[in-house]
């Protein structure tokens, strides 16, 4: 494969994981955060300027960047989970200015604005990569499907009712918090590995807020959905390049085309994509048999 | 006879200025089924909001199993076996009946997030308890059926039935059900009765609390009564001494003409 095509399948794979992370937080524990990519940005600060420094082995490094991404998502999360939704986005939102600011003070470090590009090259990245990304989906689909999932379904549903099951509404909430943000970080490390250059502007909260709609996409609360919408819709742009229609290069309308296609689809089907079901053999083999499925929780309320 | 499992002594609660609980105070023991009444606003819920800590009480106290639990947090409360249902009903959508009825174990499940992330083996020994215990209790209030729907594309009356196994599958000590009635249908309400009957029989040494305004529903059910008006408690007593009370039948009926 050429260099073109595995940086594309890296682009979907770091999209994959950071949607993944996303998964964990709105989905499943029902908090919108706007400042998912901020913890890319802290992980991957962390990861490669300690390697550079330091003169130490990125896997080594990388540990630290995810300890130091999971303890600020703890201090964070501690006080602001208790929140209301929106207020919680808000929250996220200056959070990450505030992250961006700081790698812009420190730019004895970091090289501000200009970029950090004092990346080690990995070989065989793709590979890394892939496993990684496989490793994650496994993790979360694990997580929907174990009593964490269930409890967080429960407490998205009604904190109220949930509490009266003995469930620990707010250490439960951290605990997802801390873990999607170790999702993401997992996904900033990457994300330097594939572009070796980050600078404080990639990780934006425009970034955090295509991650939102990319899971709302593929379906509030499925998964598969979210993940096929991750991959695709990151990588469609690329497939634009040099495809003309009435004389019109499609590369240059190419935000208008991924926003008509996401009004689209939010418009007609508010869940997403598939909504909250899963793709899975069964859901497939009942599609081509043309069974009737039953379509319960499908598109209700 | 051993001491009370549930008791409340003096309790109040004001919102603002309006007093929603008066100097309450009951007790229930083991097996018992005891009932609160009253006419909507007489500060029912309120109690059973106090006993289950989603508010705390301004004055008085509340003894459970012989321990204070006045000061505990809700989810204390609950971890310790006072279980509840809710006035319309509180199933979490998006999670099957069975799912429903497992979430009440989970809080105590046997494993840590990262065994659960990782499907390491204690996962699923603890997942196959957990669905056996819920799978009995569904079985034995006959509702095993229902395991794999969607709660919310159940009939309302089975959806009630849902609840109380959700409540009950953690074998609580004390159960309190809130207006099990609202929203059925006479039929309905004839086979809640046999249910909670039913409940009664297979869980003999659970305490059940209901609070509702139906008195007829009371009256079949109930061994003792505790009547409620404004915030006050007006009468208590067997089920035939509460018909007969004219108190009761002032604050119920209206004066007779």
């Amino acid at each position: 494969m050429s260099n073109y095509q595995l940086s594309l399948i890296m682009l979907a794979c770091i999209s994959i994981i950071t949607v993944c992370g996303v998964f964990a937080i709105t989905s499943l524990a029902g908090m919108f955060s706007l400042g998912q990519a901020s913890y890319m940005a802290i992980s991957a600060y962390l990861t490669f300027c300690i390697a550079r420094y330091q003169n130490l082995p990125v896997w080594v490094t990388s540990i630290i960047g995810l300890a130091g991404c999971a303890l600020v998502a703890f201090v964070i999360g501690m006080p602001t989970l208790r929140l209301r939704r929106d207020y919680l986005a808000l929250m996220t939102i200056g959070f990450g200015q505030m992250v961006q600011s700081i790698i812009i003070l420190l730019d004895k470090y970091t090289n501000a604005a200009i970029g950090f590009s004092k990346i080690p090259k990995v070989n065989n990245l793709v590979y890394i990569i892939l496993a990684i990304t496989v490793l994650i989906v496994f993790m979360v689909r694990n997580l929907k499907y174990s009593r964490f999932g269930r409890m967080c379904i429960a407490l998205k549903n009604d904190d109220i009712a949930a509490r009266s099951f003995g469930i620990d509404v707010h250490g439960l909430r951290v605990k997802i918090y801390v873990i999607a943000s170790l999702i993401a970080g997992v996904g900033g490390i990457c994300y330097g590995l594939r572009n070796r250059v980050i600078s404080p502007d990639a990780f934006d909260w425009s970034l955090s807020a295509e991650m939102q709609i990319l899971l709302f996409f593929g379906g509030t609360n499925s998964l598969t959905g979210s993940v096929i919408s991750a991959a695709c819709l990151k990588v469609l742009p690329e497939f634009l390049k040099g495809v003309k229609l009435f004389g019109i290069d499609l590369q240059n309308c190419k935000t208008i085309i991924y926003c008509l296609l996401i009004i689209v689809v939010i418009n007609l089907r508010t869940k997403g994509l598939l909504g909250e079901r899963e793709l899975s053999l069964s859901f497939l083999r009942g599609l081509f048999a043309g069974k009737p499925r039953d379509r319960e929780g499908g598109e209700s309320t | 006879m051993s001491g009370p499992i549930l008791k409340t002594e003096h309790l109040h609660k004001n919102f603002g200025g309006v007093i929603a609980v008066q100097d309450f105070s009951f007790e229930i023991r083991e097996g018992e089924i005891l009932a609160i009444i009253g006419p909507n606003g007489a500060g029912k819920t309120t109690i059973f909001n106090l006993i289950s800590k989603i508010y705390q009480p301004d004055k008085g106290t509340i003894e459970f199993d012989g321990t204070d639990i006045t000061g505990k947090t809700q989810i204390e409360t609950a971890r310790m076996g006072v279980s509840r249902t809710f006035q319309n009903t509180r199933l979490f959508t998006g999670l099957s009946v069975l799912d429903n009825v497992k979430v009440a174990l989970d809080f105590a499940g046997k494993y840590t997030l990262l065994e659960a992330m990782l499907l390491l083996p204690r996962r699923f020994r603890t997942e196959k308890e957990t669905t056996a215990r819920a799978m009995a209790c569904l079985k034995l209030l006959e509702l095993d059926r229902y395991a794999e729907a969607r709660p919310e594309n159940l009939p309302y009356g089975i959806q009630r039935r849902v609840e109380i196994a959700r409540a009950l599958v953690s074998d609580p000590k004390v159960l309190m059900l809130d207006e099990p009635a609202a929203g059925l249908n006479p039929e309905e309400v004839f086979q809640l009765v046999d249910f909670i009957r039913a409940i009664k029989t297979k869980y003999p040494k659970l305490a059940i609390l209901v609070i509702e305004h139906r008195m007829d529903l009371v009256m079949n059910l109930s061994d003792y009564i505790y009547v409620q008006d404004f915030g006050e408690t007006i009468a208590k007593g067997k089920p035939d001494e509460i018909r007969n009370n004219p108190l009761v039948l002032k604050a119920y009926l209206g004066e007779e003409e």
